[in-house]
């Protein structure tokens, strides 16, 4: 187009008379008469393109992955073949990031709630506000809150992090609660007590196990890419595979054998084959007498749970048990694969004994850190955050936490918190009010009894949320903070899910921030800035940290960037671990850790806390789609053509026999609440259990892919009080996310 | 309203009859309605606009703004002068309610609607940047909104009326014109009438937002009426000019 000699000063001054200006300001003019010169030109397509590295952020797998950029926009993301967790491969939820990245309802600068009623239905009638005045505003309300109600009446629901836990600390608040008592925390107090290590312990060398039993564990139906992989590999090289399970997943489908157990009682089922095992001597000899403690004691505690036993009560044949039993104790490498919410996940109030089992049984065939095993994850050795920057010295909390965390003493001290116990607290007041918290990714849907958790968050006087979706969390906030996503972003990711050898992944940002976002860190220090706590981030800075820390391994920032697959890795050859963190320095078959404070040092057995009646009927299950990730994913607009809302699962003879068709809508009932949702009738699930999928029932009407599909199942699980959760003397302070029964009937 | 003396360089007289004011009227009207879209409302920017659309109806359709636009225009400027002293947080929270915590699909972006993905960045949003280069501008580092966003493409309809409006009167410049005035017909064309007045329906449709149906009803016929008149062919659209109306 041929232009006049108007230059852009010139379009802008004759453009005063109206809001011209605005709309100009949005443009360089090239090829003008006089071009003009105050405004650096953007980058060229050019310098937009090509690969970038990066690791997952959707699950903490944190696959490698490559993104192909053309033109400034991202094309397709791929795995990263040096990668030892992913191989080359992504899950089709890392394939589908793209799709989030460039979600339109994404949020987008600061917002601030101008409407003070709260809750589903309810407005926010939302207000653009610039970063400052989102700070000013959380420092004014956390700042009132300490100055009226101390420290401790501020709560941070957010997983770790350097920059919070700081604030946190300096604030001298006793209040920080994460999403594990509702995902894994049984297995990490086993591990802790057994072990003496294992925040995490799900790393499975499954691809050469020789026989694999899964207790719930799923990983394949839920696309975690290194288990899937790793199970396809190991059945397809001729591993048996028998799936315990109520219902057919498709861990299921693919093995060799599927036994379809009574929920809750897997606990029975691993004691008779301890029992079995140690006493037709099939253990692992060599392994048990060098690397383990107790199998004496424990021989003598197991010695009722006989197969008959067990069999009465998981419904599950003596002779299957029995065969189980010896199949797993003479085939080398044997393995029972562990990930969060199987069967010794914190779903029932017997689930840490479950886990507990899973550590011994594993242990009597030498699959602890073994190949074929179980494998303590070989991490890079990380310089911590306040060895870096020491911290100045903060006040120890002078109060008890409001959730009562504290009293499980061997969970404890990770300060996890409990999000079943926390509802009360919020909406009695005791022993204290919280009037000021901030959320950061965990949505109100996560939470158990999650209608009655939305109205305790009515209580909190000030509630700020960092995000990258408009969730529901953000419908209930004051002040919302918006983040970008992982792709957009920097750092480095040392995985411990998939680690025999120490290894790093670049995480570059494969396109520029689209919107006014900041990263989690730089809002901390927002509000620090804010509150008068400055000081506490002097000389703080990601890239002195990330230099710092890679510099103590003998690389640097610099190098990673430089490295031409994103990658520094440490290869060394697999050593097993000889000894543990524990008193025997052992790994303890009898646990004096469980011992010392109160807990059965053995895994007896015990009921788990509901069983059905004729009110609810039905055993209540919880899963997880392949294609979702909790409930962070149902706005993806690919996952959702391929799962959009989740149903009622139910055995299909004995929904015709209440006379229920498929897609008919039902309300699944339990003693904590209602829900409407359509059943989906399938074979392979118990007649008297019902299943629903985690995820869905999204009341935020931002979301507006996600928004009413399905319904939300955490509405039907119970909370608890302290004082019942210290009565089911669980070392994990597990939520008993599945305990309790449930009805059904047509809407 | 705008200094010719300071803002005009090219070298031969200008045209003395209508297409220039009606160009610049239009250019008004698309830049208050890209800053519309934009960020929150400018309260200020909106006074200057509305008196000058309190010019007469017969003015401001012989600037060639059809009687569609002319009456949403004036509907606009009654209701947003006419607001009380809490208009000025009514329009942020319409603003945040309709484009940053959206409801009702009002995605503010031509790639949602007219992308096969259906997401930011699609084709659209190739095609809109390359329409822009070869225009020969790009978008400013400033900028936040990618180039397919509504407060983009119609800023950028402000620039374009805004050269056809100092656009000569010569002979020679009628080609010059001409092609101006095909340019806006084609960016029209090609992105804005595909997918503006599908956003301005889903604005409409958002009931807590009274004040933003009047801007979506404003742009849809501004957009709607400018593109019918644009799509004239060039001789009837030349000739309409000199005719002094349309």
């Amino acid at each position: 187009m041929k232009t006049t000699g108007l230059s852009r000063r010139e379009f802008l001054k004759a453009s005063a008379a109206a809001a011209a200006a605005g709309a100009a300001g949005s443009f360089l003019l090239h090829g003008c008469a006089r071009p003009e010169t105050e405004v650096e030109p953007q980058r060229t397509d050019e310098t937009l393109g090509g690969n970038r590295f990066s690791y997952c952020g959707i699950c903490s797998a944190n696959c490698a992955m490559m993104g192909h950029v053309a033109a400034g926009r991202l094309i397709q993301l791929r795995g990263n073949p040096d990668d030892q967790v992913g191989r080359g491969k992504l899950c089709v939820k890392g394939y589908s990031a793209i799709k989030d990245l460039y979600d339109p309802d994404r949020l987008k600068y600061p917002l601030m709630r101008t409407e003070p009623r709260k809750g589903p239905g309810i407005d926010p009638k939302w207000v653009k506000i610039s970063w400052e005045e989102a700070f000013q505003k959380t420092a004014e309300s956390f700042n009132a809150a300490i100055e009226s109600h101390g420290p401790e009446s501020i709560a941070f629901f957010s997983r770790g992090h350097d920059w919070m836990n700081r604030l946190r600390d300096a604030i001298g608040t006793p209040n920080h609660l994460m999403h594990h008592s509702t995902c894994f925390t049984t297995h990490t107090a086993v591990w802790r007590a057994c072990l003496g290590m294992g925040n995490r312990p799900f790393m499975l060398d499954i691809a050469r196990a020789r026989y694999l039993l899964s207790f719930g564990w799923d990983m394949p139906s839920k696309a975690k890419n290194m288990s899937a992989q790793d199970y396809v590999s190991a059945i397809s090289n001729g591993a048996r595979s028998v799936v315990v399970d109520p219902r057919l997943t498709v861990t299921g489908t693919m093995a060799d054998e599927w036994i379809p157990i009574k929920p809750g009682t897997d606990l029975a089922f691993m004691l008779a084959m301890i029992r079995i095992i140690i006493n037709e001597e099939l253990y692992d000899a060599d392994f048990v007498n060098s690397r383990t403690y107790g199998l004496d004691r424990l021989q003598a505690e197991v010695q009722n749970y006989t197969p008959q036993w067990a069999s009465e009560i998981t419904g599950v044949d003596a002779e299957v048990i029995t065969r189980i039993a010896r199949e797993f104790g003479t085939t080398r490498p044997a393995l029972i694969p562990n990930h969060k919410r199987d069967a010794g996940g914190p779903n029932y109030s017997n689930s840490w004994r479950a886990a507990y089992c899973m550590v011994i049984l594993n242990s009597l065939v030498g699959a602890i850190d073994q190949p074929g095993g179980q494998i303590v994850p070989r991490r890079p050795s990380l310089k911590p955050f306040n060895a870096v920057f020491p911290p100045p010295d903060f006040p120890e909390p002078r109060s008890e936490r409001i959730d009562g965390f504290e009293k499980h003493p061997i969970v404890g001290p990770t300060r996890r918190g409990d999000f079943s116990t926390v509802t009360d607290a919020l909406l009695s007041g005791k022993p204290y009010p919280i009037k000021a918290a901030l959320f950061r990714k965990h949505n109100v849907l996560a939470f158990p009894d999650a209608t009655r958790f939305v109205e305790a968050l009515k209580k909190i006087d000030f509630i700020a949320v960092c995000d990258v979706w408009p969730s529901e969390m953000v419908q209930m906030a004051d002040v919302v903070f918006p983040e970008p996503y992982f792709l957009e972003t920097s750092g480095f990711g040392d995985r411990e899910y998939h680690e025999f050898y120490p290894q790093i992944a670049l995480r570059q940002p494969v396109v520029p921030p689209l919107y006014d976002t900041k990263g989690y860190g730089g809002i901390i220090s927002g509000i620090a800035d804010a509150m008068g706590l400055g000081h506490i981030f002097e000389g703080v800075s990601s890239s002195t940290l990330w230099d710092e820390q890679l510099k103590a391994m003998g690389t640097s920032w610099q190098q990673l960037n430089d490295s031409p697959n994103g990658l520094w890795s440490d290869e060394q050859p697999f050593v097993p671990i000889t000894e543990f963190d524990t008193p025997s320095g052992r790994i303890e078959l009898y646990s004096t850790v469980f011992e010392q404070h109160g807990y059965d040092p053995v895994p007896l057995w015990q009921e788990k806390r509901e069983s059905p009646s004729d009110r609810y009927p039905f055993y209540m299950l919880i899963s997880r789609p392949a294609m979702h990730k909790m409930s962070s994913t149902q706005n993806n607009e690919l996952m959702a053509q391929t799962y959009l809302e989740n149903a009622a699962i139910m055995n299909r003879s004995m929904a015709r026999q209440m006379g229920l068709e498929q897609g008919q809508e039902v309300y699944v009932e339990s003693r904590a609440g209602q829900i409407k949702l359509k059943v989906q009738l399938e074979e392979g699930i118990r007649p008297d259990c019902v299943c629903i999928e985690h995820g869905f029932g999204h009341w935020s009407p931002s979301l507006t892919i996600a928004h009413q599909n399905g319904a939300n199942e955490g509405d039907l699980i119970p909370h608890l009080s302290i004082e019942e959760m210290v009565a089911l003397k669980d070392p994990g302070a597990g939520a008993c996310m599945t305990d309790f029964c449930v009805s059904v009937r047509p809407a | 309203m705008i200094e010719r003396d300071q803002t005009c360089h090219t070298t031969t007289p200008r045209r003395a009859s209508q297409p220039d004011s009606a160009a610049e009227l239009r250019a008004n009207a698309y830049a208050l309605l890209s800053s519309l879209y934009q960020d929150q409302p400018d309260r200020a920017a909106v006074q200057r606009f509305s008196t000058l659309w309190s010019s007469s109806d017969t003015t401001l359709a012989a600037g060639g703004l059809g009687q569609r636009t002319v009456e949403a225009g004036k509907q606009f400027c009654t209701a947003w002068q006419t607001g009380d002293g809490k208009l000025a947080l009514q329009l942020r929270r319409e603003f945040a309610l309709l484009f940053l915590s959206p409801l009702g699909g009002v995605h503010p972006f031509e790639s949602v609607y007219c992308g096969t993905r259906r997401r930011l960045m699609d084709e659209p949003w190739l095609e809109v940047r390359e329409f822009y280069r070869e225009a020969g501008i790009e978008k400013g580092q400033q900028e936040l909104h990618p180039e397919d966003h509504v407060a983009v493409e119609l800023g950028f309809m402000a620039y374009l009326a805004f050269l056809e409006s100092h656009c000569s009167t010569s002979s020679a410049a009628d080609a010059a014109l001409i092609e101006a005035t095909d340019t806006q017909r084609r960016f029209l064309d090609e992105h804005l009438i595909r997918w503006v007045p599908q956003l301005c329906r889903r604005i409409e449709a958002v009931p807590a937002a009274p004040y933003y149906h009047r801007v979506a009803r404003f742009t849809s016929a501004l957009i709607e009426e400018d593109h019918a008149r644009l799509s004239m062919p060039a001789e009837q659209l030349h000739n309409t000019w000199k005719e002094g109306s349309l």
